[in-house]
C-alpha cells in the first residue's frame, strides 16, 4: 500500500456552539484510496460531524481537509460534488417524488445549472436503481417506501453521482439482516472497483466483515486506527464504547460480544 | 433493463398542452363575459358593430384578463417555490412578510393621501413595503441565534408579518370611518377593479423575470427542496440558489399583491392540485401550477365582475370557490391516484 491517502485530515477542530471546538478536538487521520474504512464510536463521539467536515458542509475551526491531493477549500462546490458523494443518516423527502426522480437528482453534479437530466442521465439512474435491487419500485413515491427501501434509494441516489469517494452515515441503520448483507456486499464491490468508501456504523461485527481500515473515535479524537486485524481488539473496543466487550472469532469472522450488563 | 425500457424524459409541452389550451380558451371566453351590454355575455359580433363594446373588450377586459392571469400565475408559482424550498406543504406566498407588508403600504398610502389617492401611489407604496417586508424578514432571520435556515426564515417572516398586521390594525383604527376605512377594507379584500393597460405594464417588469427564473430553474427546484446535507453534497450553492428562486417568486407575488390586494388561497391550493394531478417532480409541477393558477384566477375574476352589478372583491371569490372546490376535489373526485 504505497498509494498516497485519498483523504488526509490534519488537526481538525470543530464545535457547534460558542463553547469551543468540542465535537472534533484536533483530529488527524489518513484514509487510504480504493478501500473501505469504517468509523466506529459511541453516540456523540463525533462520527457524523467528521463526515460533514470531510463533505465541506461544516467548516472546521482549525485544521485542513485534503482530498485527492488538494485542499478541500480549493475546489468549487460542483467539483467537490463530482468527487465526494454522501448518504445521510435519515433522508426525509416531504413530497411524493418517485424513486427514479429522486435517484436522478444524483446526476446534478454533472448537469449544468439551467439544464435538465439527459437520456444518458436516465440510463445511469436506472443502473443505480438496479444495483440496489429497487427496479420494481422505480415509480413508487419515496415517502411511501419502508425505512429500509428508502435507505437503499438514498444509496442509489449516491451511486448515480458516480463519485469515487462515498461517505455513508450509518447506511445499514434501517436495514434488515438480508438488506444489510446485500449492502455490505455492494460496498465491497465498490471498493474493489477502486472507490473509497468511508462509513460510520453502530454494528462493529458487520462493519469488520468488510472494512480494510478501522477508525475508532472517542470524544472527537481518533482513539486508534489501522488495518482491521490490528485495531479490532477487545481492549480497543472496550475503550471506545466504555463498556466491557469481547472480540471472538467464529468461523473466520470477527464478532463482538457484549460483556455482562452492568 | 433493455434500452427500450429506459423511461423517457418527461416533457412539459407533451404533458401540459391541454392545460395550455384550456388557459387560452378561458382567457378568450372571458373577454366576452361581463355586464355590457347585458349581464353575463357580450356577443362577439358587437366587436365590429358597437364601438363601446369594442372599447370595453380591448381596453378594459383584455388588460384585466391578463392581469388576472399574471396574478394567478405569480401566486401559484410563488406558492410552489416556497412550499418546496421550505419543505412544507402548508406555506403560501405571503409567508415572508410580503402580503402584510403590501397591506400596510396600501393602508398607509390611503390614510396619508385619502380615499381618492391615485391607484399608482397606493400600488407603489404597497410594492415598496412588500419588498421591505421581504428584506426585513430576511434580516431578522439572519440575526436569530436559533434553529436551522428554514426555521429562522419562517420565524422571521411570521414576526415581520405580525408587525405589519399590527400596523394595519392601527391605521384602520385611526382612519376616517366614512371615507378611508372602506377604501382600506376594499383593498384588503383584494380585487382587480380599475385594471388598465398601465396596471399590466407595472406588473410585467417584476412578474416576467420572476416567473422566468422559476421556470428555467424548475428541475433544480427539486434539489433545493432536499435536506441541506444532501443538496449540498449534490453540488448546489444552497443559499445562493435558494435565494435566487425565492427572490424571483416573491418579487412576482409582491407585484401582484401591490396591484390586487390580498388574494388568498391560490398560492396555497394550486400547487397541491398541480402536484396531485401531475406528480411532485417540479419539471412538470411548476409549469402545471402556473397554468392552473392562471385559469383559476381568470375564472374567479370573471365571477367577481359579472355575477352582480357591483363588483365582488376577488379575495372573497377565490377563498369561497377555492375552499369548496379544494375540499370537493380532494375528497370526492377520484381523478387522481389515492395516496
Amino acid at each position: 500500500m504505497t498509494e498516497p491517502p485519498v483523504l488526509s485530515l490534519r488537526d481538525l477542530r470543530f464545535g457547534y456552539d460558542a463553547a469551543g471546538p468540542n465535537a472534533l478536538r484536533g483530529l488527524s487521520l489518513d484514509i487510504p484510496a480504493g478501500a473501505t474504512t469504517v468509523v466506529l464510536g459511541a453516540n456523540g463521539a463525533g462520527k457524523t460531524t467528521l463526515l460533514h467536515v470531510i463533505l465541506g458542509l461544516l467548516s472546521p475551526q482549525g485544521g485542513e481537509v485534503w482530498i485527492a491531493g488538494r485542499r478541500q477549500t480549493d475546489r468549487t462546490r460542483r467539483e467537490s460534488s463530482r468527487l465526494v458523494a454522501m448518504v445521510p443518516q435519515n433522508e426525509h423527502i416531504p413530497f411524493d417524488l418517485s424513486v427514479l426522480e429522486y435517484v436522478l437528482m444524483g446526476r446534478s453534479p454533472h448537469i449544468a445549472i439551467l439544464d435538465m437530466p439527459s437520456q444518458a442521465d436516465y440510463e445511469i439512474a436506472v443502473e443505480s436503481i438496479e444495483a440496489m435491487g429497487l427496479q420494481h419500485l422505480s415509480h413508487r413515491a419515496v415517502p411511501e417506501l419502508s425505512g429500509g427501501e428508502r435507505q437503499l434509494a438514498t444509496m442509489a441516489r449516491a451511486l448515480a453521482q458516480r463519485a469515487p469517494i462515498l461517505l455513508l452515515d450509518e447506511p445499514a441503520a434501517h436495514l434488515d439482516l438480508g438488506n444489510t448483507m446485500r449492502l455490505l456486499g455492494l460496498i465491497d464491490v465498490l471498493a474493489k472497483q477502486g472507490n473509497t468508501v468511508v462509513f460510520t456504523s453502530h454494528d462493529p461485527s458487520a462493519a469488520a466483515s468488510v472494512a480494510h481500515t478501522i477508525v475508532l473515535m472517542r470524544d472527537g479524537q481518533v482513539l486508534a486506527t489501522g488495518p482491521t486485524e490490528s485495531v479490532f481488539t477487545s481492549e480497543h473496543l472496550t475503550l471506545t464504547y466504555g463498556v466491557p466487550v469481547r472480540v471472538a472469532t467464529v468461523e473466520g469472522l470477527q464478532v463482538v460480544l457484549p460483556g455482562r450488563i452492568p | 433493463m433493455p434500452p427500450d425500457q429506459i423511461p423517457q424524459r418527461p416533457s412539459a409541452v407533451r404533458t401540459l398542452w391541454p392545460l395550455g389550451v384550456a388557459l387560452l380558451m378561458v382567457a378568450v371566453l372571458s373577454l366576452f363575459a361581463g355586464r355590457y351590454p347585458a349581464p353575463f355575455w357580450t356577443p362577439p359580433r358587437l366587436l365590429w358593430e358597437d364601438d363601446l363594446a369594442a372599447r370595453v373588450v380591448w381596453s378594459l377586459r383584455l388588460p384585466r384578463v391578463m392581469a388576472a392571469m399574471l396574478l394567478g400565475m405569480s401566486l401559484s408559482g410563488a406558492g410552489i417555490v416556497l412550499q418546496t424550498v421550505f419543505r412544507n406543504p402548508l406555506v403560501e406566498p405571503g409567508f415572508l412578510g410580503v402580503t402584510q407588508g403590501a397591506a400596510f403600504g396600501a393602508a398607509l398610502a390611503i390614510l396619508g393621501l385619502g380615499a381618492d389617492a391615485s391607484p399608482l401611489a397606493v400600488e407603489a407604496s404597497a410594492m415598496l413595503l412588500s419588498l421591505a417586508g421581504l428584506a426585513l424578514s430576511y434580516t431578522v432571520a439572519r440575526r436569530f441565534h436559533f434553529g436551522g435556515w428554514v426555521l429562522r426564515l419562517v420565524l422571521g417572516g411570521i414576526a415581520v408579518s405580525a408587525l405589519f398586521s399590527a400596523g394595519v390594525g392601527i391605521i384602520k383604527y385611526l382612519a376616517d370611518p366614512l371615507a378611508d376605512l372602506p377604501a382600506i377594507t376594499f383593498w384588503l379584500l383584494g380585487g382587480l377593479s380599475g385594471t388598465t393597460w398601465q396596471t399590466v405594464l407595472h406588473l410585467l417588469p417584476f412578474v416576467l423575470p420572476g416567473l422566468a427564473v422559476i421556470v428555467v430553474m424548475r428541475w433544480r427546484l427539486n434539489l433545493l427542496g432536499l435536506q441541506d446535507e444532501t443538496a449540498f453534497s449534490l453540488g448546489t450553492a444552497l443559499s445562493r440558489e435558494r435565494g435566487l428562486v425565492l427572490l424571483g417568486a416573491v418579487a412576482a407575488a409582491a407585484a401582484v399583491t401591490a396591484v390586487a390586494g390580498i388574494v388568498g388561497w391560490i398560492g396555497l391550493m394550486v400547487p397541491h392540485l398541480a402536484r396531485r394531478a401531475y406528480g411532485a417532480d417540479s419539471r412538470i409541477a411548476v409549469p402545471a401550477s402556473l397554468l392552473i393558477g392562471g385559469i383559476f384566477a381568470i375564472a374567479c375574476d370573471d365571477v367577481a365582475r359579472t355575477m352582480f352589478a357591483g363588483e365582488i372583491p376577488l379575495g372573497i371569490v377565490t377563498s369561497l370557490v377555492g375552499a369548496f372546490g379544494f375540499v370537493l376535489l380532494m375528497t370526492r373526485v377520484k381523478l387522481w391516484v389515492p395516496r
